[in-house]
This record gives C-alpha cells, sequence and structure tokens, in this order.
C-alpha cells in the first residue's frame, strides 16, 4: 500500500575544485528500502572551506538512463548545463520513481567551475512508493 | 509537475550573442518560468543586458536591454510554446558590455505539450 505521507532524503558530499563530469562527479541517490517518487528537490552548494554561498554546474539527471531534463541531447556539453542555482529555494520536480538498489538510483553529473572545493547537500522531498512504480510517475 | 530545461552559451565581450533553446525529443514546451544567471571567468556573478526574446512566433518579448539580474531568481514567464527542429526553438538576445566573455545559464520551468501546440498559447 502506497504511504502518502511525504519523506525526505539527504544528500551531503565534496565535489572537487575545477572539476569536469567524470564518473567520479556521477552521484546516485537511492532510497532506503522501497521506492522514492520525488515531488521537490533543494540544493545548497558552499565554498567547502568558507562556507559562502556557491553553485555547481547540473550536466544531467537519469534515474534508470532516463534523461529527466528535457532538452538533453544524449551527451553533457556544455550547452545543456544548468545551475544549482534554480533548485536554491525548494523547486517543484517531475523526476521518476527511484529504486534502492544499484542502477535504480536517481543519478545526478555535476561539474564544479570553481578553483575550489564545494558542498554540495541535496533535499528531496516525496513520497515512498511501491517499487512495481520504479520509473514511472 | 514541473520539467525543467536548461540551455547555457558563451556571450563574447562588447557584442551582441544569440543562445537557441528547443524542446527536447518528442515534445514542444510550455514554458512558465524562467531563471538567467550570468557568470565571468572566473565564475562571478554579473550582470548583462537582455534585448530580446523571440520564437517561431514571433517576438516574445522585446526587453530594451533589461538587465538579466531581473531574472536572477525564478520569475513567473508566458511565452508560447516551442518545438525542437530549427526555428521553432526560443532565441534569446543577449549584450555583454564587459570587456570579457561571459557565460549564461537558462533554466525553463514549464511543461511539456503536443508538438502541434509549437507556436500557440
Amino acid at each position: 500500500m502506497t504511504n502518502e505521507k511525504l519523506k525526505h532524503m539527504f544528500e551531503t558530499f565534496i565535489l572537487k575544485a575545477n572539476h569536469e563530469p567524470t564518473s567520479y562527479s556521477c552521484l546516485e541517490l537511492t532510497s532506503l528500502s522501497g521506492a522514492f517518487f520525488p515531488q521537490s528537490m533543494q540544493m545548497i552548494v558552499k565554498n567547502a572551506k568558507t562556507k559562502e554561498n556557491s553553485f555547481v554546474e547540473i550536466c544531467n539527471i537519469t534515474v534508470m538512463g532516463d534523461p529527466q531534463l528535457i532538452g538533453f541531447n544524449g551527451k553533457t556539453d556544455k550547452r545543456q548545463r544548468g545551475t544549482s542555482l534554480t533548485f536554491k529555494e525548494q523547486q517543484d520536480v517531475d523526476f521518476a520513481v527511484f529504486g534502492s538498489s544499484n542502477g535504480q538510483g536517481l543519478t545526478f553529473n555535476f561539474a564544479n567551475p570553481h578553483s575550489f572545493d564545494v558542498e554540495v547537500t541535496i533535499i528531496l522531498v516525496g513520497l515512498s512508493v511501491e517499487v512495481n512504480r520504479l520509473g514511472g510517475r | 509537475m514541473s520539467k525543467i530545461l536548461f540551455a547555457s552559451g558563451k556571450c563574447k565581450d562588447n557584442e551582441i550573442s544569440k543562445i537557441k533553446i528547443f524542446s527536447g525529443r518528442s515534445s514542444a514546451f510550455r514554458c512558465s518560468q524562467m531563471q538567467i544567471n550570468v557568470f565571468d571567468e572566473k565564475m562571478n556573478p554579473v550582470d548583462i543586458f537582455l534585448s530580446k526574446i523571440s520564437s517561431f512566433a514571433g517576438t516574445e518579448m522585446e526587453l530594451e536591454n533589461l538587465s538579466t539580474s531581473f531574472f536572477s531568481k525564478v520569475r513567473d514567464v508566458s511565452f508560447r510554446c516551442f518545438g525542437n527542429s530549427a526555428n521553432q526553438g526560443l532565441v534569446f538576445e543577449f549584450f555583454n558590455p564587459f570587456r570579457y566573455p561571459v557565460t549564461v545559464y537558462i533554466s525553463l520551468i514549464g511543461q511539456e505539450v503536443s508538438l502541434n501546440l509549437v507556436g500557440k498559447e
């Protein structure tokens, strides 16, 4: 049975200075158990040392290989990038349901254009749903 | 629920640059909110001028060199739907008054709609 109460997911990590997207800047968020249907997202990005507000480039967001951003042309080229500033405040999203196993998660590709390390916190608010809804909405 | 479309590009120093945005794959896009952030080479935030936004259907916004700082936060907008083929995109014209190039990031938030709505409200 679906639990319609909103749940929160948090993840914080450090992205190294001048980090172009490689497998190392790829972050896969998975739910603890069952599946998770994100409704909104917020990103807090700070200079890892000084804690001043900053931003990272978002190159791509996928669920099981399916791009969640419109306009994605199959590669993380610089013309398709956005910034985490879009998610500075809590922003409604239309991402697919993701799961708890490797490869079933919500996968982000980030690039850090700065000459300093940044600390990125992702906050997802959504619903805990049945596993058979993976990849759907 | 909101779909998000990202685009970015460089604007050369002291000249007008165009950035074209197309909707994804098999659908058109109806944009209802927009954010624009501009950064210099050291990734410090700067403001340039947005002169015009146009689409397949004509001019969407005549902005008379509005500072991009107005769109540094997400703002509500109402553009006609744009598509994914040549000439169906949304075209942004920026004027960079600085003596150095800047990087522009555009975020559009809206809905995926049917391709037959391109150019319509």
